[in-house]
């Protein structure tokens, strides 16, 4: 935070505060932000429970409760988890890996300013009454403005498309700077288990979220153009909405709880003063979660009419991830057995975590198979069952690496009493509010109702969750006055907790006690450089905020989202500009951008196949696909669009070769721009030439749909070769050091492998 | 809790598979769960008087055994149990006998429409079954999604727009078998209660034929009232009244209302108080529900209750 460190290149005010793009203040607003989310969904919570707490009760009205438990349920899953996880990652895994500061640190500052607008406009619809309240999974029909009038479908799909994109910017940077930011000789099986977790976690979030925010992006369509995605009148589909959001949803909390197993592991051993017992099974279980939380989401969608033989596969390997699950536990307990363990605040976090976590884990395992969750589903006995694995693998761990990590970045020792105190408050909340839940859903309570009838059993079980829940506000309200209490507390040494991880090798941040440091605290000089801190531009902030104000736009007008999209191009082109040459030679060098762009390709590339499934999913679920009046394109369209798209995408890669021989590259970019524009005009033509829309029916939408995406993505591609052509044609890429033309280059390359799906798709898919 | 309409408590064939494999899933679970506690506090004990700093073991070896046993061989023996039981349950589920009677089931916001295709019975919110016949449920929905469940008879089952799903329900003793809707679907998810009344045989056929009759004419002549203010107050434009002249589809029929038990998908007891309130004001009772109030004056209200209590 704002240390006396040296900060080079920061400028004063609100500019500079907007333009600080440092690794540590980046995480530190993630952290912060989301834990001030926390409490806001924490206080939804209590609402919500004092209306529970008796039977019959109207504490709450339906209309509020509605929007109440959905804004609980997205902000804890949204607002909070991954990005405040993913803060906590970005704040210590650098210097755990050696690295004095993230990679892409830019990229990470753009994903903060994206992220914050996602919170805050759901909080203040909230505030209008116009907060989502559908559920955190929407399901449609009922949340279109059919059925749920007004702007709360808007709200949330906006949300979720801003928050994501934030959540995968800021993965990519964590991969990037774990793939080329590691110290010499901390090689990948050196690295702290912390670092794996991080790793598996960042690389699915690059992979399921782009599910996500094509589902959602469907939905606006849906509710603005009138397209039928979902609409089963015209041929849509309800359930492909569940199988995109699973998709997602799934990987989601697995994603959310790896990083709590990282800071599990990262506690353990420092308190049991011995190594984590099996850190290769350890490390393989964390990427064996990550893989198999791919292959389970139908577990959400049992009670749907799915195919029994995939319900019962969908089981099987929902039971597997139990596997890995258990490797990392067992491993806890027996570094804790081995080892010789003191029992500081953030281990009995560890401790609180194996008991809740293990619980969760059990009727995971119940609600896993197919045949029980019928009767489990929809219940509370699944709320009893996802706050026991959340709380007790996220949340539990997350304050015990507060408290654990606190003297690292405050420099004070963290209250013992006060830790204590709030731990035994959480635990025990934690246990009174949900270890009834399991009883409430076997007695039959279904979830999401805003009142219940008494006389059915469900009012005493009611009761007692309410008191836990505030009990487990109790405890929260305490860890924070200790946060807060504890800056002026003890100074802390430098590696208070004797632990054996390179993060602590760094000093904290120095605390002064008087008006001359130097004279009268002569170590104090230790701390005070935090590495070459990134230089500040306030360019990711504003193509960020323009891109929020864009899509938050669309709830109101759906024309907004293009002003905002051309803004924020132009914000990103003088970022792209001002920012530091990168030093790559050529195509195969592996420099953090080389990553980067990697990493947001894979991303694209996922978003590209959600769509693109999506035709796939929808033609298999009608009997007659196209929908007539729908008809498959001439043919010539095709062979036009593939030649350009060709063209554009040849010429932009061969550019990047050219640029060591000086003077075709410029003219070669140029090209590629022309071609890939006349491709954008040649797509357009083709749509207007339809006599028909995208709001006649399901295959008119998704054939419309994916057009458009394809066009706009060559656009994009043309736009950014334009530019470039300038640049070169400028001297600004120096002929040996081409720079971030890689990344162009590696975008036109993904272009050019997607075009082949896509032309498959809407010429020749139809007509067999 | 006997009250509870619980998965615990099963009256049916399916219900009571599904209840044997909650059951051994209880007791495996919590066998793992004592275990795992067991070795807490076997921890806590061990390291109690622990304070000092003792040297570090960096030897990541030392304990690989507890990983073998307790995370790979224990979770693989537990988890083969409960897939086991699954299928165990899928089979014995397919094993079903072959229903004979097939009841509609289409969900609404937020009520139940009840038909008996071939018998030409429609109803609401209340189903009849005869005991010991299966009868297959089949669920549709008319807005978004429902889910359709009766726990002491059997599993839930999601009612998706543009599809048609199946149950089976059986009933092994007579008694009233309460259900509730299983899919948020919006304000009044939590007032969308169902009945299933489970007779003997005898007593099903008679209760087919008195829903296949259209309503009794009105006895008195305040019910003649009632019925004239049902037809020009605007209630015929949503309910159906079999044999006269109401025949509105939007809201649930009502030809045989005061044999119910319940009124608004389980919200209310059908009382002559209770129904004159939910008259006055469905909004008070059931906000959201598409049943505006009509501003009946009194007398009207009672003629309307006397007609409406006649449809027996």
């Amino acid at each position: 935070m704002t240390t006396a460190a040296v900060t080079a290149g920061r400028r004063p005010g609100v500019l500079g505060w907007v333009s600080d793009v440092r690794g540590q203040t980046t995480s530190m607003r993630f952290i912060l932000t989301g834990l001030a989310f926390f409490g806001l969904a924490g206080l939804a919570a209590l609402l919500i429970r004092l209306q529970l707490a008796q039977p019959d009760q109207t504490v709450l009205n339906p209309e509020a409760y509605e929007q109440l438990f959905t804004v609980h349920g997205t902000t804890m899953m949204f607002i909070f988890a991954v990005p405040a996880l993913e803060g906590i990652a970005l704040r210590l895994v650098p210097s755990e890996i050696g690295a004095a500061e993230i990679a892409l640190p830019r990229l990470a500052a753009f994903a903060y300013w994206i992220y914050l607008p996602a919170g805050i406009a759901i909080w203040v619809a909230l505030a209008f009454g116009q907060a989502p309240d559908s559920g955190w999974f929407n399901y449609l029909p009922l949340a279109s403005p059919r059925y749920q009038p007004g702007f709360h479908g808007d709200v949330y799909a906006a949300a979720v498309i801003l928050s994501m994109v934030a959540t995968v910017a800021l993965a990519i940077s964590l991969v990037t700077t774990i793939a080329t930011r590691r110290a010499r000789g901390m090689s990948p099986y050196r690295m702290p288990l912390m670092a794996w977790a991080v790793l598996v976690a960042a690389l699915m979030v690059i992979v399921a979220m782009p599910s996500v925010i094509v589902a959602a992006t469907m939905l606006t369509f849906d509710s603005k153009l009138g397209t039928h995605f979902f609409g089963a009148a015209a041929g849509g589909d309800p359930l492909l909405w569940q199988h995109l959001f699973w998709f997602f949803g799934h990987p989601l909390v697995y994603l959310m709880l790896l990083p709590g197993l990282g800071i599990v592991s990262s506690i353990t051993p420092t308190f049991a003063r011995h190594a984590m017992v099996g850190y290769r099974w350890v490390a393989a279980s964390y990427l064996c979660i990550g893989v198999i939380s791919f292959m389970v989401w139908v577990h959400h969608m049992f009670a749907t009419p799915t195919a029994q033989a995939g319900r019962t596969a969908f089981s099987v390997a929902t039971m597997a991830v139990a596997v890995p699950s258990g490797i990392h536990v067992f491993a806890v307990l027996s570094t804790l057995w081995h080892g010789r363990v003191r029992f500081e605040v953030p281990l009995l976090f560890v401790l609180g975590f194996v008991a809740i976590f293990v619980t969760g884990g059990i009727s995971g395992v119940m609600v896993g198979s197919t045949t029980a969750d019928w009767e489990y589903t929809d219940t509370y006995f699944v709320v009893a069952h996802l706050h026991f694995v959340l709380l007790g693998g996220v949340v539990l761990p997350l304050f015990g690496g507060l408290h654990y990590w606190y003297p690292k970045v405050t420099g004070r020792m963290p209250g013992r009493r006060l830790g204590v105190a709030a731990f035994a408050a959480m635990f025990t909340g934690i246990l009174v509010a949900f270890l009834p839940m399991h009883l409430t859903g076997l007695l039959g309570m279904p979830r999401r109702v805003w009142t219940y009838p008494a006389g059915l059993g469900w009012d005493g079980v009611n009761l007692i969750s309410t008191i836990g829940a505030f009990l487990i506000g109790l405890g929260v309200l305490l860890f924070l006055v200790n946060m807060i209490v504890s800056l002026r507390g003890p100074v802390a040494p430098p590696d208070p907790w004797g632990s054996g991880t390179l993060e602590w090798a760094d000093a904290p941040p120095p605390v002064v006690t008087s008006h001359y440091p130097l004279w009268e605290q002569p170590d104090v000089g230790e701390g005070a450089r935090v590495g070459t801190p990134a230089l500040s531009t306030p360019f990711p902030a504003l193509a960020a905020l323009c891109l929020a104000v864009g899509v938050l736009g669309t709830i109101f007008d759906p024309l907004l989202l293009g002003a905002g999209l051309a803004l924020a191009f132009v914000a990103f082109v003088e970022w792209v500009r001002t920012a530091p040459p990168d030093p790559a030679r050529h195509l195969r060098d592996r420099t953090e951008l080389w990553w980067g762009t990697a990493a947001g390709m894979i991303s694209v590339f996922v978003a590209t196949g959600a769509l693109v499934g999506s035709w796939y999913y929808l033609a298999a679920h009608n009997g007659q696909w196209p929908l007539p009046p729908d008809e498959p394109p001439p043919l010539l369209w095709g062979v036009a669009e593939t030649l350009l798209a060709g063209a554009a995408t040849f010429l932009v890669i061969r550019a990047v070769g050219e640029l060591r021989r000086d003077g075709r590259a410029a003219a070669m970019l140029a090209g590629g721009a022309l071609a890939g524009l006349l491709f954008v005009a040649v797509v357009a033509v083709e749509l207007l030439d339809l006599d028909y829309t995208q709001a006649t029916n399901a295959s008119t939408s998704v054939d419309w749909t994916i057009s458009i995406v394809t066009g706009l993505m060559v656009l994009t591609l043309a736009g950014a070769a334009a530019v470039a052509s300038a640049w070169v044609r400028s001297g600004r890429f120096a002929a040996a050091r081409p720079g971030g033309l890689v990344s162009l280059a590696m975008y036109a390359g993904l272009l050019a492998v997607s075009w082949p799906l896509i032309a498959f798709t809407l010429y020749i898919a139809p007509r067999l | 809790m006997s009250d509870s309409p619980s998965p615990l408590h099963p009256h049916g064939h399916n219900a009571g598979i599904l209840s044997q494999e909650i059951t051994f899933q209880l007791v495996a679970g919590c066998a793992v769960l004592l275990l795992v506690l067991g070795i807490l506090v076997a921890i806590a004990i061990r390291h109690r008087r622990r304070t000092a700093l003792e040297p570090p073991n960096t030897d990541d070896e030392e304990g690989v055994r507890w990983i073998w046993i307790g995370g790979l061989a224990l979770p693989l023996v537990v988890l083969t149990a409960v897939v086991g039981w699954t299928v165990r349950s899928v089979i014995a589920l397919g094993n079903e006998p072959r229903p004979v009677r097939t009841v509609q089931v289409i969900g609404h916001r937020w009520w139940w429409e009840v038909r008996y295709p071939g018998e030409r019975v429609t109803t609401a919110n209340e189903m009849a079954i005869p005991v010991g016949e299966p009868v297959r449920v089949r669920l549709q929905t008319a807005d978004v999604i429902h889910s359709f469940w009766v726990p002491e008879l059997d599993r839930k089952a999601d009612m998706i727009p543009g599809r048609i799903t199946k149950l089976e329900l059986t009933a092994d003793r007579p008694g009233t078998y309460l259900g509730e809707c299983q899919e948020y679907c919006g304000l009044q998810h939590a007032r969308m209660r169902f009945q299933v009344d489970a007779m003997p045989p005898g007593d099903f056929d008679a209760w087919l034929r008195r829903e296949q009759s259209g309503a009794p004419p009105p006895d008195s002549m305040t019910a003649r009232e009632g019925l004239r203010v049902f037809l020009d107050r605007g209630c015929a434009n949503c309910h159906t009244i079999s044999g006269t002249p109401a025949l509105g589809q939007v809201g649930p029929a009502l030809t045989h209302l005061a044999s119910r038990k319940l009124i608004a998908a389980g919200t209310l007891v059908n009382t002559r108080g209770r129904l004159a309130a939910w008259i006055s004001d469905p909004q008070h009772f059931k906000r959201g529900a598409l049943m505006p109030r009509l501003n009946l004056s009194g007398p009207e209200l009672q003629e309307l209750l006397d007609y409406l209590e006649s449809l027996k």
